[in-house]
C-alpha cells in the first residue's frame, strides 16, 4: 500500500487547496511502441495537481499536454464548470506521484482544458484517481492523508 | 484540435445508435473507417488500438451511451 502526505492550509485565502507533485506523460505502452521506431517524446515536467472532490476526470491544461504530445483519443469532449462549459480533449496517458510511494495510474484518460489565470496548479486529480485512494482531509493538523 | 478525429467522430455517431443495442457502456476504438472492437475500459480500449492501429497517427476512443458523456468540474 503506498502513500503520501500533502500540506494544506484551508484558512488560507491566496491559496487554500490541497495540492500534490504530479508527473503527466505518455504511457509506457505507447512509449516503449514508438521508442521502437525511433520517435522521442519530451521529458514531462513536474507540476501541482489539485485534489478535487468535485471533478470527474484528470484534467491537465491544454499547454502542457501539447507540451508533453499526450497521445490524443478525442477532440470534442464537454467540460462543464459553473455556470459556463468548454470544449477539450481527451489523452491516453500515464499519471505518477514523484516522492511518495503511490503507484501510477497507466493507461488512464486524461482530459485536457484551459487554466485560465490559476498560479496554483495545472493540474485536478478528479473522481478517475480518487476512487482508488482513501483520503483524508484533517484541517486541524494543516494535512491531507492519503493511501492507495 | 476541432479537425482531429473528424472521421471517426462521423463513424461513431453514424453508428452509436446500433452499437447501444448490445455495446451500452463498453468503449469503442476507431481509426479512419476501422473499428478495433469493444472494451470494457478506457485502458483495454487504449492498449487494443495500439495492438491492431500502431502508435503513428491519433484513433478514437468513445464510450457508448445514450446521451452524450459531461464532465463536470466543481
Amino acid at each position: 500500500m503506498g502513500q503520501a502526505q500533502v500540506p494544506w492550509d484551508p484558512n488560507r485565502p491566496d491559496n487554500p487547496f490541497a495540492c500534490i507533485d504530479v508527473l503527466v506523460s505518455n504511457s509506457r505502452q505507447l512509449m516503449d511502441q514508438t521508442g521502437d521506431l525511433g520517435f522521442e517524446f519530451r521529458e514531462p515536467v513536474q507540476i501541482k495537481a489539485m485534489i478535487d472532490t468535485g471533478a470527474g476526470p484528470v484534467l491537465v491544461s491544454k499547454t502542457y499536454a501539447r507540451h508533453c504530445q499526450l497521445f490524443q483519443t478525442r477532440s470534442d469532449s464537454e467540460i462543464r464548470v459553473i455556470g459556463s462549459s468548454i470544449k477539450g480533449g481527451e489523452h491516453a496517458g500515464r499519471i505518477s506521484f514523484p516522492n511518495t510511494t503511490l503507484r501510477p495510474y497507466d493507461p488512464i484518460r486524461i482530459v485536457s482544458g484551459d487554466f485560465l489565470e490559476e498560479p496554483h496548479f495545472s493540474c485536478l486529480i478528479g473522481i478517475d484517481i480518487l476512487r482508488h485512494w482513501k483520503i483524508t482531509f484533517d484541517a486541524k493538523s494543516k494535512l491531507v492523508t492519503i493511501y492507495d | 484540435m476541432s479537425d482531429l478525429l473528424a472521421k471517426e467522430t462521423e463513424v461513431f455517431q453514424n453508428h452509436c445508435k446500433e452499437w447501444l443495442r448490445d455495446h451500452a457502456g463498453e468503449y469503442v476504438t476507431i481509426r479512419d473507417e476501422e473499428v478495433a472492437g469493444f472494451f470494457d475500459s478506457y485502458g483495454d480500449a487504449f492498449t487494443a488500438g495500439l495492438r491492431h492501429f500502431g502508435s503513428g497517427r491519433s484513433f478514437l476512443i468513445r464510450q457508448i451511451w445514450q446521451t452524450e458523456p459531461v464532465y463536470f468540474v466543481f
